[in-house]
């Protein structure tokens, strides 16, 4: 079977292959369908054209390994010839020093066999991976590139198995599968100029199966490409709950919801043993076809040259050695065809991977710095919102033409009920969104106009959100400023009161945190993601509730240090704790994403509107508007008797089965 | 988790590849099949150059002697042969299709059962390996290590045995046809399998690398996705992609490596092989020549040569399918072996008729074992009574909380419900009757409604509702076009803060617990909306016993019970008014914001003049 080296192990080998296949043509499973039958039509020129590109700064290694591919079958092909030969001029004859240089002849070819695939092995393995590392990168980049917008559709266990799966099929194809299909079509080629020659009766005897064979492969890859697809549509369903579940462990584990979970978990995992195994009997269905025309083949053959050696047409010597040849050559010659079918569907599992690859890659950011961007050797922090409206979703609109002026060295606060859209203002600022209205200018420069990069460089955020990366506490404090130094970072840590507990840590400074730094509280997460954009020394400095899940004292404490490190810094506060921002230079009121009042503390509590009111809901007990607990409470009510009528009724219920 | 597993005695790669073959060995008739009918491949396709060795000795009567070739030709005999030969391929491409199919069944179905053991052992697991593990490895295992797995049992195991009997079947018919071509081709033979076996030792470490450094890439991969926002907020794209690329630069050079290797080994099996075939026809003709041959029995051994042509091929892919399993195997073997270390007692009992008692013992907790996180916490918390917890960030506030499901067991003392320690109690039953709302709000990808139903998938649209409304999220849900439908991104990406905190609120609502925990679950509320859900929450917490962590005074003014913390320990406990008159922690905290309200007051008072 061919010579696709690590390919050639069978008929099994192509299912299913790498692990996650198929992922969503959408990036969440938020859209279902099974797009992926848009996937894997053969042959998209513009796409192979895309994919042979990869190789052109390989050519030479690439070039060697085509050179070492037709070599290889050549000395490979020629072999049952020299056989036929050995036969019918020397060993029939008794001529044992003909034989004798013939096996020289012979040694020389396998010599060059072995070093025509080693030097197509080695020139592969060095295309192969440089090319997955190419890959690898450009897509690592172009996800870095993207914009917000699509991560919050995104799930990052499936745009993941693009980066890690979806490449490595693409280049078995772009080295195995070419080369292997390449070098089969000249194989083919050599069998039948060979057999023609030794003999063309024969030949054409040999000949009349292979109709019947290619009919078949084609008539079964239809069927396969569907099972196949189906494989990859099952095998993604998986891992994507699996993914999911394991992130949300704490969820499901607090709310007693395992068994459930197993169950749901194991209908996808059998939906894919189904699809695998179907896709196996469909691979394994091709053997016994094969193996039948090859023996029709080789008994026609035997019978063929019976009859001619009978009746004396055919040299008793020359017969024999021809039936020989014809025999081994037959062998030799379904190999190929079979192959071909059988890198087929190879070639529409590389195909749908290449598609899913070039998606990512094609998937524009949709904030990309202009040509002419004006690149901010620094900022004052003079932040302007000009009649700015927002819609993440088109046509709920978030913010409504919203205009706002924060000089430098200002600092401004934003309250409101939560949804008020406080959040999306400060994500307007360092561009994560693009105004669906209006413009942002810092500086005077719209947002729009400069570079990206040089604009946040500038900027420290502290998000909802606190997200650290694994690494050392001070790696994380240092993330947004890499020539921060240690004292930078230590400052930074006392200016947000978290210098005393990272002391106590074990490692001090160098305590090495959990992913997501889940060995922190909460509070401490916060701290840390607050001395991070402390250290960036930023000019325009947000916080959206950056001291949300932090106690008072700690908070009071804050307050004070980071009044200084403020001076002369835009600032942009969001809090709940009406204490936080309390001495803020101006309070901005937002309801359902317009600015309803403006002005410094006094001003607002003067005014005696909504921020008075706030205010006094935080300080007192007040009368809001009420609504029926009770008939809510009455309809759960009925769910908690349901529950606890099956947990009583029902016997045990046993836990799903696993595995058999 | 993240350094490559010890290699322990008992991790040897012959147990572990025993261990895996033990999971196919569930499916007994299934692999008894497949070896017969890996037996019938192996007798049906030696049969074939039995077949044609006959067919050219009586059939076409071929007959070498002293340089001069003769025939003798029966056609009815060849007619025989040539049946005998479709027959022998027919049944050969059947027992190959049931090998094939079976194969790839069981080792799918040895796929599936790790996966469902996986799943359910991530899902078992307590909180404490969740905290170290990187979710980029262990998904890593979960995929990439199994398919490895399930790769070895069709190709590397039941091939494997093919191969090996296919060789060693042919070694001995050749013997029995001639000794002198057998034993011209054994050397190759031998060379052949101790070589396959000696690459296959050398890449068992660096199939080890390769595996990590998959993983690790994988890691690297999942962290820079998921904190996309702060790597772009601190414009750290650059240094990402750096440290992508050193790791795909190192997975780049160990796969390399083994490619190389590989790259030299198996273009000397086919040479090997090559070798073989020329000594065959040099022999062999020498043989024939000589008489002590005749031409079926050349024929048959060219046959027999041709025939283990592919095994021969791949057995150096096959073989190297052992190691790699052998590393896929441990790492996975590695997640299954790991106990929780909160485990049900073998005779733990559902809690019956659940009041909500909740006692602290003598707490202490570590997470680590070294540093002390509580601190001989000791409290009592009666069936409806409401305690709240107060104490600066890192006090342990969410740790004691923890304690009450068993999401992490004590280190000494003991946590009670009901009177009965929580590690005699099943951990379904326990878990039923504690409903935390965590600090760290996470949701699923799925629609509003899904995850709100999270707990109870069961209840209804209107149940789902109303535990909506008490949560005070369902005036929002509504006015999206989509409404309960609403798709949720990845951990809520599209969600406000307070909207995800509500939702989660909601969730816990649905579960009818007799402890109801909320660990700062309205941080990120405004204080208008958190008046609000608390009104809603206080109908609903009749009955049951309550834990409310807070840091402003005025959410936990009106607990039964305060207890103040302070770097583990509980330093103050009382009433609201007695910790005042206490003084301590507890008074400083309310004067800071006692300040707060007085100028407050002075100052609406001011204001509304
Ligand atoms: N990425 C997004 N995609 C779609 N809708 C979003 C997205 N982010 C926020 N929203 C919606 O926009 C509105 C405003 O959200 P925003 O996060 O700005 O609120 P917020 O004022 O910060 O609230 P909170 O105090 O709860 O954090 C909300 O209704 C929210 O559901
Ligand atoms: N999973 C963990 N592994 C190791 N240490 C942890 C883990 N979780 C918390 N800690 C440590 O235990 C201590 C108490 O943490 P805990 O989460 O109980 O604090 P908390 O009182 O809830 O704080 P916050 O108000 O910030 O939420 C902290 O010092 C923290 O660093
Ligand atoms: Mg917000
Ligand atoms: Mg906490």
């Amino acid at each position: 079977m061919g010579f696709g080296g690590g390919m050639a192990g069978g008929w099994s080998t192509n299912l299913g292959g790498q692990g996650h296949g198929g992922r969503g043509n959408n990036w969440g499973s938020s859209s279902h369908g099974d797009w992926e039958d848009e996937y894997g039509s053969l042959y998209n020129p513009a796409l192979v054209k895309r994919m042979v590109r990869y190789l052109v700064p390989h050519k030479r290694p690439a070039g060697m390994a085509f050179l070492s591919m037709v070599a290889f079958a050549c000395f490979s092909y020629v072999q049952p010839l020299l056989i036929t030969i050995a036969v019918r001029d020397f060993i029939t004859g008794g001529d044992l020093s003909g034989l004798k240089w013939l096996m020289f002849a012979f040694i020389g070819v396998a010599i060059g066999a072995w070093v025509a695939e080693f030097a197509r092995q080695w020139a592969m393995a060095r295309v192969g991976h440089a090319v997955l590392l190419r890959m690898r990168r450009e897509l690592f980049d172009h996800l870095m590139s993207l914009s917000q917008k699509f991560y919050d559709d995104a799930e990052v266990g499936r745009v993941m198995s693009r980066v890690t799966s979806d490449v490595q099929v693409l280049q078995e194809l772009l080295t195995t599968g070419v080369l292997t299909v390449i070098a089969d079509v000249i194989g083919l080629v050599i069998v039948i100029v060979v057999v023609l020659i030794l003999d063309w009766q024969l030949a054409l005897v040999t000949f009349a199966v292979l109709p019947i064979l290619i009919g078949v492969m084609i008539f079964w890859s239809r069927y396969a490409r569907r099972a196949f697809l189906e494989v990859r549509i099952a095998i993604s369903g998986v891992n994507g709950t699996l993914n999911e579940d394991l992130n949300g462990v704490r969820v499901v584990q607090g709310l007693s919801r395992e068994a459930e979970n197993a169950r749901r978990f194991d209908r996808i995992n059998d939906r894919n043993l189904r699809a695998t195994r179907r896709a196996g009997l469909l691979s394994a269905s091709v053997i016994p076809v094969v193996e039948v025309l090859i023996a029709v083949a080789t008994a026609l053959v035997i019978v063929v040259a019976g009859i001619r050696l009978a009746d004396g047409s055919l040299d008793p010597a020359l017969g024999f050695a021809a039936v020989l040849g014809f025999a081994l050559y037959i062998q030799r010659f379904f190999d190929p065809v079979r192959d071909l079918v059988l890198q087929y569907t190879m070639f529409q599992r590389a195909i749908a991977g290449a598609e899913r690859i070039f998606e990512v890659l094609d998937t524009p950011p949709e904030i990309v710095d202009k040509a002419d961007a004006v690149v901010l050797d620094d900022i004052t922090g003079d932040v302007v919102f000009d009649n700015v409206s927002l819609e993440y979703v088109e046509g709920l609109r978030v913010l409504h033409d919203v205009s706002l002026h924060v000089k430098p060295g200002e600092t401004v606060a934003f309250v409101g009920s939560t949804g008020a859209g406080k959040t999306s203002m400060t994500s307007l600022i360092s561009r994560s969104y693009d105004v669906t209205e209006g413009a942002i200018r810092v500086d005077g420069h719209d947002v729009r106009d400069v570079e990206r990069r040089s604009l946040t460089r500038r900027m420290g955020v502290v998000l909802q959100d606190a997200f650290l990366f694994s690494g050392t506490v001070s790696e994380n404090i240092g993330y947004g400023n890499l020539d921060a130094t240690q004292e930078d970072i230590h400052r930074a840590a006392t200016i947000v009161g978290a210098d005393g507990w990272i002391r106590r840590l074990p490692n001090g400074y160098e305590t090495v945190l959990a992913e997501r730094a889940q060995n922190l509280s909460l509070g401490q997460r916060q701290l840390l993601a607050f001395a991070r954009a402390v250290v960036a020394d930023p000019r325009i400095l947000i916080l959206d509730e950056a001291t949300a899940n932090v106690d008072s004292q700690t908070e009071a404490m804050i307050q004070a240090a980071i009044a200084k490190v403020m001076q002369g810094r835009t600032a942009f506060v969001i809090a709940h704790r009406l204490s936080t921002i309390r001495s803020v230079d101006r309070i901005l009121v937002m309801r359902d994403g317009r600015i309803v009042e403006s002005g410094s503390h006094e001003e607002l509590l003067e005014q005696d509107g909504q921020y008075a009111e706030l205010y006094r809901l935080t300080y007192a007990e007040e009368e809001s508007e009420q609504f029926d607990e009770e008939a809510a409470l009455g309809v759960l009510s009925q769910l908690w008797e349901r529950a606890r009528a099956e947990k009583a009724g029902a016997a045990p219920v046993p836990a799903p089965a696993s595995g058999d | 988790m993240s350094a490559p597993a010890e290699a322990a005695p008992g991790d040897a790669a012959v147990h572990v590849i025993w261990r895996i073959i033990k999971y196919a060995l569930r499916y007994r008739r299934g692999l008894g099949a497949t070896l017969l009918a890996t037996v019938g491949t192996a007798g049906f396709a030696i049969a074939t150059p039995e077949l044609l060795e006959w067919a050219v000795d009586t059939g076409l009567g071929v007959e070498v002697e002293g340089g001069v070739t003769t025939v003798d030709v029966d056609e009815s005999l060849l007619v025989v042969a040539g049946l005998a030969l479709l027959g022998a391929a027919l049944f050969r491409g059947i027992s190959q299709f049931v090998q094939a199919y079976l194969g790839e069944s069981i080792a799918q179905a040895v796929a599936y059962d790790i996966r469902n053991q996986i799943y359910e052992r991530l899902q078992a697991l307590s909180f404490a390996y969740h905290d170290d593990a990187e979710t980029g490895q262990v998904m890593v295992r979960a995929t990439q290590d199994v398919e490895v797995v399930r790769m070895f049992l069709n190709i590397g195991g039941i091939r494997l045995i093919f191969t090996v009997g296919l060789l060693t079947t042919v070694m001995i018919l050749m013997f029995l046809t001639n000794a002198l071509v057998a034993l011209v081709v054994l050397p190759f033979m031998l060379v052949l399998a101790i070589r396959s076996y000696m690459v296959s030792r050398a890449l068992v470490p660096l199939w080890r690398d390769v595996q990590e450094g998959q993983a690790q890439l994988g890691t690297v991969l999942q962290e820079a996705l998921t904190g996309i926002r702060v790597v772009k907020a601190f414009a750290r794209e650059p240094v990402e992609g750096e440290k992508f690329g050193v790791k795909a630069k190192w997975l780049y050079r160990t796969s390399y490596t083994t490619s190389m290797i590989q790259a030299r080994h198996q273009p000397f099996m086919t040479a090997l092989w090559m070798g073989a075939m020329i000594a065959t026809v040099w022999v062999g003709g020498i043989e024939v020549a000589n008489g002590n041959l005749d031409a079926g029995g050349l024929t048959k051994f060219l046959f027999f040569v041709a025939l283990i042509q592919m095994p021969v091929r791949t057995l150096g892919w096959m073989v190297m399918m052992v190691p790699r399993a052998a590393t896929a195997g441990r790492r996975i073997f590695e997640i299954l072996d790991r106990e929780s270390v909160v485990l049900e007692s073998p005779t733990a009992v559902a809690p019956t008729a659940p009041r909500g008692h909740v006692r602290f013992e003598d707490v202490s907790f570590s997470y680590d074992g070294e540093r002390q996180v509580l601190d001989h916490v000791d409290f009592d918390a009666k069936p409806g009574e409401v305690v709240a917890l107060l104490g600066p960030t890192g006090s342990g506030k969410t740790s004691i909380v923890n304690l009450i499901p068993r999401f992490y067991d004590v280190t000494g003392g003991a946590v009670t419900f009901d009177g009965a320690d929580v590690r005699g109690l099943t951990m379904a039953g326990l878990r039923a009757e504690v409903a935390i709302v965590q600090q760290d709000v996470f949701l699923f990808a799925a629609t509003l409604r899904d995850n709100i139903a999270y707990g109870r998938p069961d209840a209804t649209d209107e149940e789902v509702e109303a535990a909506a409304r008490l949560a005070r999220v369902h005036d929002h849900i509504v006015t999206l076009p989509a409404g309960y439908r609403t798709w949720v991104g990845e951990r809520g990406a599209t969600l406000s803060g307070g909207q995800k905190q509500r939702i989660a609120i909601a969730r816990a609502l649905l579960m009818d617990p007799r402890v109801l925990v909320f660990d700062d679950s309205t941080s990120s509320v405004d204080t208008g909306t958190e008046q609000e859900i608390q009104r809603a929450m206080s109908a609903l917490m009749r009955g049951r016993t309550t834990f409310i962590i807070a840091h402003r005074l005025r959410s936990v003014r009106d607990a039964d019970q305060i207890l103040v913390l302070d770097q583990g320990r509980i330093v103050q406990r009382g009433r609201h008014a007695e910790l005042l008159a206490q003084g301590g922690l507890y008074r400083e905290i309310h004067d800071l914001e006692l300040r707060d309200q007085a100028e407050a007051y002075a100052q609406i008072a001011g204001g509304a003049e």
